[in-house]
């Protein structure tokens, strides 16, 4: 019994593929809940309640968003995260990135723009880079209006996320570094640490470069090139 | 009013989308799984299907290659994307692929109704 090694639940990449799609589907449960309460599929609701819901939507997509992150680290510390090259709609990378971080862009001006109709990169995985660079700079700053470019060029998938406002981080090419170390423990700062630290993990995984830098005291603009 | 057959093992999933569907003017059935749906086909041919991956009994896609040859508008609505999942469904004739968690219900509907349309 002492020779035998230790158990592991997770490492098991379908294991783990189920185990996080349960985690991924009530976050998802929580969110259509929430969506039909405040769109009045069931009624009018009072003035109240639709505050209460406001506030309670933001905290169901951090949650999503840090489910999201975790499923990713995990694969990636597991050695199971791969990026499949293929051809991916433009569209598909930008057109819901509103959606994805709606409650925590509410009132803020939200665009995303696919320059070109395909776009070189996982199916899964790409998307997930445009939803997680959008849903991070939400968290950035409380005001900044956000717009994506998605683009190919010369070889390379490049996505670049412009932050634009008054409440920008001071030092922003040491977020990243800070960020993964997944050291921050209030929200919802974890749920940014660790949705960077799965950018980083995506990008390395694909063999490209990101940075972050400030254009301007009122203008960040986060990179990716694949 | 247009019919449609909402495939998902999940009770609260069926509860939450078909209250959607049905407030957007479908008459809705329901099926837990890929087995129930191909019965319910059978039985009536639905306007409309929507369908989950991730089932008991028989799959999303199985019941997708089952259904091939019958021509009903078909739509994919699954919380877990594998790497061929998006291209496995449109390969065996589904019109559109979406995540749970990226689509709310209306947009849904509004989706599925333009790549409905010939063009």
């Amino acid at each position: 019994m002492d020779n035998q090694p230790p158990k592991t639940f997770l490492s098991h990449p379908q294991q783990a593929r189920l185990a996080w799609h349960d985690a991924k589907k009530h976050a998802t449960l929580l969110r259509l809940l929430e969506h039909n309460l405040t769109s009045g599929t069931y009624g009018p609701l009072p003035d109240q309640a639709k505050d209460a819901l406001r506030s309670m939507g933001l905290v169901i997509e951090t949650h999503s968003l840090l489910i999201d992150a975790l499923s990713i680290l995990s694969r990636y510390e597991n050695q199971a995260l791969t990026w499949n090259k293929t051809w991916v709609e433009g569209e598909r990378c930008t057109e819901s990135i509103a959606q994805h971080a709606g409650a925590a862009l509410a009132g803020r001006t939200v665009e995303g723009q696919a320059v070109d109709a395909q776009l070189e990169g996982d199916p899964v995985l790409l998307p997930y880079l445009t939803y997680a660079l959008v849903a991070t700079s939400a968290r950035l700053s409380a005001q900044g209006n956000v717009s994506l470019r998605a683009k190919y060029e010369d070889g390379r998938t490049t996505l670049e996320l412009a932050l634009r406002g008054h409440d920008l981080p001071a030092i922003p090419d040491q977020v990243i570094a800070t960020a993964c170390t997944l050291s921050h423990t209030e929200e919802p700062w974890l749920a940014v640490s660790a949705t960077l630290a799965a950018i980083e993990a995506v990008v390395q995984t694909a063999g490209g470069t990101w940075s972050i830098k400030a254009k301007s005291p009122q203008e960040i603009i986060i990179q990716i090139v694949i | 009013m247009p019919s449609l057959l909402f495939v998902d093992d999940e009770l609260l999933y069926r509860q939450l989308y078909g209250t959607a569907f049905e407030k957007a003017g479908y008459q809705v059935r329901y099926a837990a799984n890929g087995e129930e749906a191909l019965a319910a086909i059978k039985s009536e041919r639905p306007d409309l299907l929507i369908v989950d991956c991730v089932m008991p009994i028989m799959t999303g896609m199985t019941l997708l290659k089952k259904i091939r040859r019958r021509k009903i508008p078909t739509f994919v609505l699954t919380t877990l994307e594998g790497d061929t999942d998006r291209e496995d469904a449109l390969a065996l004739g589904a019109k559109g692929f979406f995540s749970k968690s990226d689509i709310d219900p209306e947009t849904l509907l509004k989706k599925i109704q333009t790549l409905s349309t010939p063009t």
